[in-house]
């Protein structure tokens, strides 16, 4: 009625009666997450490239891209386990042993191709652990992560004897540095798994009983979902592309660290959370997470170019975490009914 | 180096006369070595140099340290523990200046003596600390970009940037000041931008690629360690073209690598071999009521792309080339 | 009426508590069937082995003439026994639709090769399938989570028609739900049964019982200690036999 009625009093009427429904739909649904953090990221570009006169040049933007790849591809898989209200903590150290393993292999002289499956491989037995100790065993994704963040970088470390492992071959470093299109090869890596992923998670059986799984796994199990399935199917998919990020941050820098990808497990998480994803599981998307990951590296990027104190950038980031958690948990609590 | 061999040479001839003459304790002497951090090629370098000591001192060492240099906690809990063991002596390469300041103090109190190697501590009850001046490392870094930019460009001008890669780091803060100290010869530049890096090389090229894009003039860069120099090197090469000055703190081998490849212009070397090797021997000296110099400048060397290949760079560079001779040094 | 589902001479302990003590019930087929009985008498337990859930020590479960020995709940369900529970069992963060075709989607063939899940089927057949129930669910909310109680029952109870199911047990459909709405659950148990299916309603509220139900099953100590049609039994009467003071019960 009140959208009638001011529709009716005012001359532009169409106008705000649309407005009108939409303040109304935002009160009576809020404002998805979603929403909130592309109109964000948006606002930042579009302030940032009036801020700084290169933000917006070729270079930049090439380097966003390079950039905004490596942790979107993490974000991906640990995505998957958030989905089915999981957490896999063990990411960053995953993607060092892959890219330590692969790096030692191609110093012993392995062909590239063979070098890859075998890192890859280790990721996804790796995967195959944790899920085996979720749900077989029982433990908490948490601590089986969280003991798999230690124990994934003691491996790092000790196969590379702590030390960093170069003089690899010209033509794997190439891969991650090369362009098709005029974009970053790591972008279109980043840009067909986001697909397919996408594609998975809103079209398949499959996505829609991880999102199932996550959203009441009760309910799931007694509608025959296959909840072992799910949950090797999602940790085995978040190892197995931190394990590929390894590899591809080992060919951009030309040589494996083992004190690579440190803390990216949090840049990850944040991604997909900022990116609506829900910690209690059931809700997040890959668009969303993307998204999630390009604000994190515009906010660094633009921090950079115009010259803001480092400590302000972390600050920055940290403040957008905490409002983004403090978001899902209202919604927690509207799901809820409370 | 010149001030350092000398004094180093006499100690160790002082102690090994000592160490014949009381060779049968020597022979079961026990020196912990505990490093910031046993995951970094830069302190492998120094457990090298101290299994060297070790075999020609005849003593026994035990490597100890933290997996990760921030971990100070970790490292006051290995010193306790060190302490209550009763070594002949203790090498310690402290994490952080004043938390352990009261370990080294309850080492000394329970009359062992503490060599401290590269880094310093809250408190003067130690018996010896061989270190880099890091000041003068970051100093001799500007000197070295100063001079590549010269030989580049015709002449010492235009704008460069500094990579930390942590902030609150004694000696990252000691080289960045050296460095901004030393620019402050060379008048014709100017230092427009330092970005931290978390000490994680993706970082160390992102800001390096950022700083790039937000001063596309730029003609310089200083890394302060080999974390940010490899991130820095790896920018400079994804990005290609018209390529600014890289100069970097220390000789990890892909550092070296760059150095080959013409996109790292200059090294900061510092010698962790040496820190190592006089660490044991001064370690089992002590232990051995040998009064030591309480302070030693092991030294910093810039090794640039024309002149790495000298044999005197080949240990530096490469420790498992390391040989010393008589009079230990080069 | 046929028989849809017979139980006999069903017994369980768990320990040394004997749950159920030779349990006698007949299910016809379109009938609204309800339970009643005390907390502990037994009415859970009973329907989580009518279910699949429970595995009975003795006594046997006879569906359409064949006896039944159910491992699991999804055998339960496959042979045509959904149960709707308290908790209601719906996916909060999908949509209506989504939910009453969760595990059993159509798929359509992308490019003739991706077998995808065909959304608009779902939407077309939950509109219908809305339509028929006489229900006020928007169809394409894209979650059930901001439905309310009464709403997300009907989704649940939607979903056992649609599949066809044989026996559908609701398991106190309106504990949790507002007044106005209970009216609404009690119309579509009723439906329900008029679509041919046996209803097991499992329930506290007499008035709402003696409305709903066809007949009355009373349980007490883990027997069904009398049944009757709920037009010859009065509120009075059911609560006699439900605390053991009838007549019968007297011993």
């Amino acid at each position: 009625m009140s959208v009638l009625q001011t529709s009716e009093l005012n001359k532009q009427g169409v106008n705000v009666s649309v407005i009108d429904k939409l303040s109304q739909r935002i009160k009576q649904k809020g404002v998805p997450v979603e929403t909130f953090v592309v109109l964000l990221t948006a606002l930042l570009w579009v302030v940032l490239s009036f801020a700084s006169p290169y933000f917006l040049t070729e270079g930049n933007v090439l380097n966003i891209m390079r950039q905004v790849s490596i942790s979107g591809i993490i974000a991906f898989g640990v995505l998957f386990t958030i989905l089915i209200a999981g957490i896999d903590l063990s990411v960053g150290s995953v993607a060092a042993l892959a890219g330590v393993v692969v790096a030692k292999l191609l110093v012993l002289g392995l062909p590239i191709w063979l070098a890859v499956a075998g890192a890859m491989g280790l990721g996804i037995a790796i995967g195959l652990f944790n899920a085996f100790a979720i749900f077989r065993l029982g433990i908490p994704a948490f601590i089986v992560t969280l003991a798999g963040l230690q124990a994934y970088r003691g491996g790092a470390l000790l196969a590379s004897d702590g030390m960093s492992v170069s003089g690899l071959p010209k033509a794997f470093s190439a891969f991650a540095r090369g362009e098709f299109l005029g974009i970053p090869t790591l972008f279109w890596t980043m840009v067909i798994i986001g697909l397919i992923l996408h594609f998975v998670l809103t079209k398949t059986r499959t996505g829609r009983y991880l999102i199932a799984m996550g959203s009441n796994q009760e309910s799931a199990r007694r509608v025959g979902i296959n909840i072992s399935k799910m949950t090797f199917l999602a940790y085995t998919l978040s190892a197995a592309l931190a394990a590929l990020a390894g590899i591809l941050l080992v060919s951009r820098l030309s040589v494996g660290t083992p004190t690579a990808a440190m803390a990216y497990e949090l840049n990850a998480i944040a991604a997909a959370v900022v990116g609506g994803a829900s910690l209690f599981g059931g809700r997040g998307s890959i668009t969303g997470t993307f998204i999630g990951a390009l604000l994190f590296v515009t906010i660094a990027n633009g921090a950079n170019l115009l010259g803001v104190d480092p400590f302000w950038q972390m600050v920055a980031a940290g403040v957008l975490i905490a409002i983004v958690v403090y978001i899902d948990n209202v919604q927690k609590r509207r799901k809820s009914g409370v | 180096m010149k001030k350092f061999t000398p004094i180093l040479a006499s100690a160790t001839l002082a102690m090994s006369l000592v160490a014949t003459s009381m060779s049968a304790t020597a022979a079961e002497s026990y020196v912990p070595v505990i490093v910031k951090a046993t995951t970094s090629e830069y302190w492998q370098t120094v457990f090298l140099g101290a299994r060297a000591a070790a075999k020609d001192a005849g003593v026994r060492i035990e490597e100890l340290g933290a997996a990760a240099e921030s971990d100070i906690a970790e490292q006051i809990a290995i010193m306790e523990n060190t302490i209550t063991r009763q070594p002949t002596a203790i090498v310690l390469a402290p994490t952080a200046t004043d938390p352990l300041s009261g370990t080294v103090e309850a080492a000394t109190a329970a009359g062992i003596p503490v060599i401290l190697i590269d880094s310093a501590v809250g408190t003067d009850a130690y018996a010896s600390f061989l270190s880099t001046n890091n000041y003068v490392g970051g100093q001799k870094g500007a000197e070295a970009l100063a001079q590549c930019i010269k030989d580049k460009t015709g002449k010492a001008e235009g704008k460069v940037a500094y990579l930390t890669s942590l902030a609150g780091v004694e000696s990252l803060t000691s080289r960045d000041n050296g460095f901004l100290d030393g620019m402050k010869a060379f008048p014709g530049i100017e230092v427009v931008d330092n970005r931290i890096g978390n000490n994680d090389m993706a970082q160390g090229l992102t800001n390096t690629l950022d700083i790039m894009s937000r001063t596309p003039d730029l003609v310089g860069l200083f890394a302060d360690n080999a974390i940010m120099g490899i991130g820095a090197g790896a920018a400079l090469d994804e990005r290609g073209g018209n390529k600014p000055c890289l100069i970097a703190f220390d000789a990890d081998e892909q550092e070296v690598n760059l150095l080959k490849d013409n996109i790292i212009d200059g090294l900061i070397v510092q010698d962790p071999y040496m820190m190592g090797y006089a660490g044991v021997w001064f370690a089992a000296a002590a232990g051995h009521g040998a009064r030591l110099p309480k302070e030693i400048d092991t030294g910093v060397m810039v090794v640039t792309p024309s002149n790495y290949k000298e044999s005197k760079f080949a240990g530096l560079l490469d420790p498992k080339k390391r040989q010393l001779g008589s009079f230990v040094g080069e | 009426m046929s028989d849809l589902l017979e139980i006999k001479n069903l017994r369980k302990s768990f320990g040394p508590v004997d749950v159920l003590r030779g349990v006698n019930l007949t299910l016809h087929k379109g009938e609204v069937l309800a339970v009643v009985g005390d907390n502990g008498a037994g009415k859970s337990t009973l329907i989580k082995h009518i279910a699949g859930v429970y595995h009975q020590d003795l006594g046997d479960i006879t569906l359409d003439g064949s006896k039944v020995d159910f491992a699991s709940p999804k055998e339960g369900r496959e042979a045509g026994i959904e149960t709707v529970y308290q908790d209601l069992a719906l996916a909060d963060e999908l949509s209506v639709g989504a939910n009453i075709f969760l595990g059993r989607e159509p798929i359509k063939k992308l490019f003739g090769l991706f077998p995808t899940i065909d959304n608009q089927k779902i939407l077309e057949e939950t509109e219908n399938l809305i339509n028929r129930i006489e229900s006020h669910i928007p169809p394409k909310a894209p979650n059930v989570a901001g439905l309310s109680g009464g709403q997300r029952q009907a989704v649940a109870i939607a979903r056992a028609l649609y599949w066809k199911a044989k026996v559908v047990i609701l398991d106190e459909p309106t504990a949790a739900l507002a007044v106005m709405e209970r009216d609404n659950v009690v119309k579509l148990s009723k439906l329900l049964a008029s679509e041919g299916v046996g209803v097991i309603y499992v329930g506290h509220n007499l008035v709402e019982i003696l409305d709903v139900a066809d007949r009355v099953a009373v349980m007490f100590q883990g027997q069904v200690v009398h049944v009757t049609r709920s037009e010859d039994t009065t509120q009075e009467e059911l609560i006699k036999y439900m605390t053991g003071f009838s007549e019968t019960k007297v011993a």
